[in-house]
């Protein structure tokens, strides 16, 4: 049936086919796109070049990117904490994720409990978890610094002192890292074990077998969470939102993240053109971070099949 | 055949229901609810009119609802729907229903912005509909700032609040502290040591901490300076790190350090965290807070005595400034029948239904024409806490540097938390505010 049909459009070859099909697969997100987000991204651009406050707009040309880099004091700040919550954020996380998932493809008693436990907080989202957070991060009564003092750690102020609340919210994020963890272990399944048991004739301990096998096996899905993460990161609101109470980022600035920053401008502000300009500036700097993960993975990341091209 | 048809016509369906939700909802927002067209424009239409607010919890929700059930059943020309949406949803629901053009018919709002969001085009001007009589019912200050730069009114007020300090009567009593010798801020002092209490290294007892509850930086210096402390009402230059702001804060911060930071997070820390209230568990004898916290602790600690008073004076004879806000009624731009919201405003801003608010929920009106025989002033809190709205002031910034906050809290928290000494704190302030005039 569809073959007449692909013929009488003019696919005839299995490649064309192929690429048919895949367009069929991504047709829904294709529809999504161009129904309700391109229209917005166009108009987003425009305005990023005009004074527009939702009620009228006046094209000011390149003003608001030179507001941004030259003259807004919080951009710089707003950025520079999205940085260091990022670079301790996606490492964490991604490395956590396959610790985790290494170690719940062992077989041990209880295993499924285990991996249902350690998926469960990654289906729990919302405000509610956050406030769960608040009441665990609490330096007097919370679980976190309860349980640091049975070994002998005197828990931090989590989030009121500004030192401390980005690694809370990074460590809020590590509970929640079962959804990465679920790709790692449908990896992890599928790597035979003659491979393991050849090394190991070979003399490779544990270590050697975790490095020179697992990691290469499961380097596509490293690759697709360091993707996933970096998009992530950068656009992390809720938790500055939330815990700061007013969304003014405080403690003294530390929770000020860069879409907070945006979201401000755009809604208590209404410098919604200035928002839009730097909404673009974020585009740019993880479209090129995407870029350049994209380019280095030939250097580490393992296709069983030998394809590596992009 | 008979199978496809069936899938065609039941496709065809589908289309024309999705078609049909996205059908416009004019004629409910405004039109007849009644029989059709040829009833349009006659005397006995219904309009339709949707009223937004955020009060959805049980200590107000029903009373709100009540009073929209008592305006529809007064008459028969408006009907209007109560619609709660959470306090962090509503401003941005209310601002991109503007933008499209299809907005509610009456927002609560902050009273604050409403020069603000008048600048900015987002509101309907009632002059014509609020009338001069209507306006002298309401305290002159509550009026002015719902009215624009321009001169117009565009809001009514809803209700008012101020700041006081809530204190425990049981730790009085047995600290032997009378509420009324706490005048100025030597006198609090003086009282907080008396009623503080240690065991070990232990804080069992906090007699009071300046900027936890709803009290911030802000209610301190609006306190010492008698109003706006950030900037010169007049020129709009800044003054962040003015002789008495320097002295306010280190004030603030030597009450934390006396007390030592770790006390201060962790009770930072319940506050926000909303599960525990350390003034209503008795672990803080006073607490700044507003007028509204009179109906969280109803709920929270009904047994719990308490009493308040005014804040007390940076020095004698300096006044009892609180800072205070207030919540208004308004009407979004582009809203299709304004005249019919303002029935609806005139109605909920009314002596009798201001009262039965106040009565039922606790919250103050902006009205002056209230005197003791109503029973929400029959309450002794109530009457302390008038004498304080009386004192209150409402700081509504200019447009010219609205957004100044953004740049200057963040440094000056750095000075409260200890990050920083506090004058240096307010001196890269007052700079972060000069440029931040700069590049406007």
């Amino acid at each position: 049936m569809f073959s007449k049909v692909l013929g009488k459009l003019g696919i005839k070859t299995n490649q064309g086919r192929e690429t048919f099909y895949g367009y069929i697969f991504i047709l829904p997100w294709l529809i999504g796109l161009l129904c309700f987000t391109l229209g917005p991204m166009i108009f987003s651009f425009i305005t990023s070049f005009a004074d527009y406050n939702m009620r009228s707009i006046e094209f000011t040309g390149l003003d608001n990117y030179i507001y941004m880099f030259t003259k807004d004091q919080l951009f710089g700040k707003s950025f520079m904490n999205t940085l260091v919550y990022s670079l301790m954020n996606i490492p964490l996380v991604t490395i956590g994720g396959v610790i985790v998932a290494v170690l719940l493809n062992k077989t041990i008693f209880g295993l499924r409990t285990f991996r249902t436990i350690y998926y469960l907080p990654s289906i729990m989202v919302g405000v509610g978890t956050y406030f769960l957070w608040m009441l665990l991060l609490d330096p007097a009564n919370g679980l976190v610094n309860a349980a640091l003092s049975v070994i002998g750690i005197d828990g931090p102020a989590w989030l009121t002192d500004p030192n401390w609340t980005k690694p809370a919210i990074v460590l809020m994020h590590l509970w929640g890292l079962g959804g990465q963890m679920l790709l790692y272990l449908a990896r992890l399944q599928s790597i035979p074990n003659d491979y393991y048991e050849a090394a190991s004739l070979d003399g490779a301990n544990a270590f050697h077998k975790f490095i020179k096998i697992t990691v290469p096996l499961i380097s596509p899905i490293i690759f697709y969470n360091l993707v996933i993460g970096i998009i992530g990161s950068f656009q992390v609101f809720q938790e500055g939102y939330i815990f700061s109470g007013n969304g003014s980022g405080s403690p003294a600035g530390s929770l000020l993240f860069y879409n907070l920053l945006v979201w401000n401008n755009a809604f208590k502000n209404f410098d919604t053109g200035y928002a839009n300009a730097m909404c673009w500036f974020l585009f740019a700097v993880v479209m090129i971070l995407t870029v350049i993960v994209q380019k280095s993975q030939k250097k580490w990341v393992y296709y069983e099949e030998g394809d590596n091209d992009d | 055949m008979k199978k496809r048809i069936s899938v065609l016509c039941l496709a065809a369906a589908m289309i024309l229901t999705a078609f049909s939700g996205c059908s416009s909802s004019d004629s409910q927002s405004s039109g007849s609810a009644g029989s059709g067209s040829e009833s349009n424009n006659t005397p006995t239409e219904t309009v339709e009119l949707e009223f937004w607010g955020w009060w959805s919890s049980d200590a107000r929700k029903p009373y709100i609802q009540e009073m929209v059930d008592n305006f529809n059943e007064s008459q028969d020309q408006y009907k209007v729907t109560y619609v709660d949406i959470p306090f962090g949803d509503i401003f941005t629901k209310n601002i991109a229903q503007i933008a499209a053009g299809n907005p509610c018919d009456i927002m609560a709002n902050s009273m604050e912005e409403v020069r603000f969001r008048a600048n900015e085009d987002q509101v309907e001007a009632l002059d014509e509909y609020i009338t001069d009589d209507i306006k002298s019912y309401f305290y002159d200050q509550y009026i002015d700032a719902c009215t624009g730069d321009d001169g117009v009114l565009y809001a009514v007020p809803y209700s008012v609040d101020t700041r006081a300090i809530y204190y425990n009567k049981a730790h009085f009593e047995e600290a032997n502290v009378d509420p009324a010798s706490i005048q100025t801020w030597d006198d609090l002092i003086a009282a907080a040591d008396k009623l503080d209490q240690k065991d070990g290294d232990t804080w069992t007892r906090v007699g009071f901490m300046p900027v936890l509850g709803n009290g911030g930086v802000d209610t301190w210096m609006i306190n010492a300076n008698k109003g706006v402390a950030w900037f010169n009402t007049e020129t709009l230059e800044p003054t962040v790190n003015s002789d008495v702001n320097k002295d306010v804060l280190k004030w603030i911060r030597d009450r934390i350090d006396h007390y030592g930071q770790a006390e201060y997070d962790n009770l930072s820390a319940a506050f926000s965290s909303g599960m525990t209230d350390p003034f209503a568990s008795g672990t803080i004898s006073m607490l700044v807070h507003t007028s509204a916290y009179t109906s969280s602790l109803a709920q929270t600690a009904p047994d719990l005595e308490y009493g308040v008073i005014p804040l007390p004076e940076y020095k004698a004879g300096n006044g009892h400034t609180a800072n205070g806000g207030g919540f208004v009624l308004e009407v979004p731009k582009g809203a299709k029948n304004v005249a019919a919201s303002c029935e609806f405003i005139k109605y909920a801003t009314s002596k009798d239904t201001q009262d039965f608010l106040a009565t039922k929920i606790g919250d103050f009106s902006a009205r002056n024409d209230f005197d003791d025989s109503s029973e929400f002033f029959q309450n002794p809190i109530t009457q302390d806490l008038a004498k304080c709205l009386e004192e209150t002031s409402t700081v509504i910034i200019p447009n010219e540097i609205k957004g100044y906050t953004d740049v200057i809290n963040p440094l000056i928290e750095e000075g409260t938390l200890g990050i920083t000494d506090t004058d240096t704190a307010l001196d890269n302030a007052q700079k972060a505010f000069e440029d931040f005039v700069a590049s406007k």
